[in-house]
């Protein structure tokens, strides 16, 4: 919801699947019809002692498979502060991270991420994830005039 | 196998290719990038018509993807296309 809510903000009109097929919305820009697949993943923050940890499970197949449109996965931590700032990448991004770089662990058919936030810094199986945290950049703020009238 | 790798994703409609992560960073190592496209979509009406190894559009989807010319391309060996979910080498292109 909270995912939801930042997108409408913005101007994006949002709509959700009656099945779960491999994304948990769209994003679709009303005026041109551009439509964006997202994936949310949420986990509960770990404290740590100048910050947190989470995890996440994210399926190898479906960070494996390229297509139009391509999907985007918002990563979203819950602590006792509320939700930490979403982390959002790219499936192409997140592949590359992860075959390139060697981010996360591979457990069946899945890839666990474990992020750590320590002050201002964010990292993922050491690599610096800091660019990832609040890119909205995906979604833009449309002008009033094309936004969803609902 | 050649060293420029190509992903694709099957879709109903067509199919969508990119290349792979380590294509991308052998390419930036080489001052290549960036690149012209980072996807490209192909819409086929029928999946035989995409199975078709003959097909015409091989070449130019990495041709697109790359950047570079066909010379350029046999000098990496030649391209394969790939789909990483299925593991299997669809085409491979002569390098000579």
């Amino acid at each position: 919801m909270a995912v939801m809510a930042e997108l409408l903000l913005r101007g994006w009109n949002v709509a959700l699947p009656e099945i779960d097929l491999g994304e948990d919305l769209f994003a679709i820009n009303d005026q041109t019809g551009d439509l964006i697949r997202v994936q949310v993943k949420t986990a509960t923050a770990r404290p740590q002692r100048d910050g947190y940890s989470a995890q996440f499970n994210v399926s190898l197949l479906q960070i494996h498979r390229p297509r139009v449109p391509d999907l985007v996965y918002v990563f979203a931590v819950r602590s006792e502060a509320g939700w930490e700032p979403f982390v959002i990448m790219e499936r192409s991004a997140l592949r590359r991270e992860q075959e390139v770089h060697g981010v996360g662990s591979v457990s069946g058919d899945s890839v666990v991420l474990r992020f750590v936030s320590a002050g201002e810094s964010l990292t993922c199986s050491g690599r610096d994830f800091r660019a990832y945290r609040s890119d909205w950049s995906r979604w833009p703020v449309l002008p009033i005039a094309f936004r969803s009238s609902s | 196998m050649p060293r420029i790798v190509i992903e694709v994703g099957k879709q109903s409609d067509g199919a969508t290719f990119m290349l792979s992560p380590w294509t991308q960073v052998l390419l930036e190592e080489r001052s290549l990038a960036p690149f012209p496209a980072k996807a490209v979509f192909l819409s086929f009406d029928t999946r035989k018509a995409f199975e078709d190894p003959n097909g015409p559009w091989w070449e130019h989807v990495a041709f697109l993807l790359t950047g570079l010319t066909r010379h350029q391309l046999r000098e990496f060996g030649g391209f394969s296309i790939v789909d990483p979910v299925e593991h299997e080498v669809l085409i491979e292109s002569l390098a000579a």
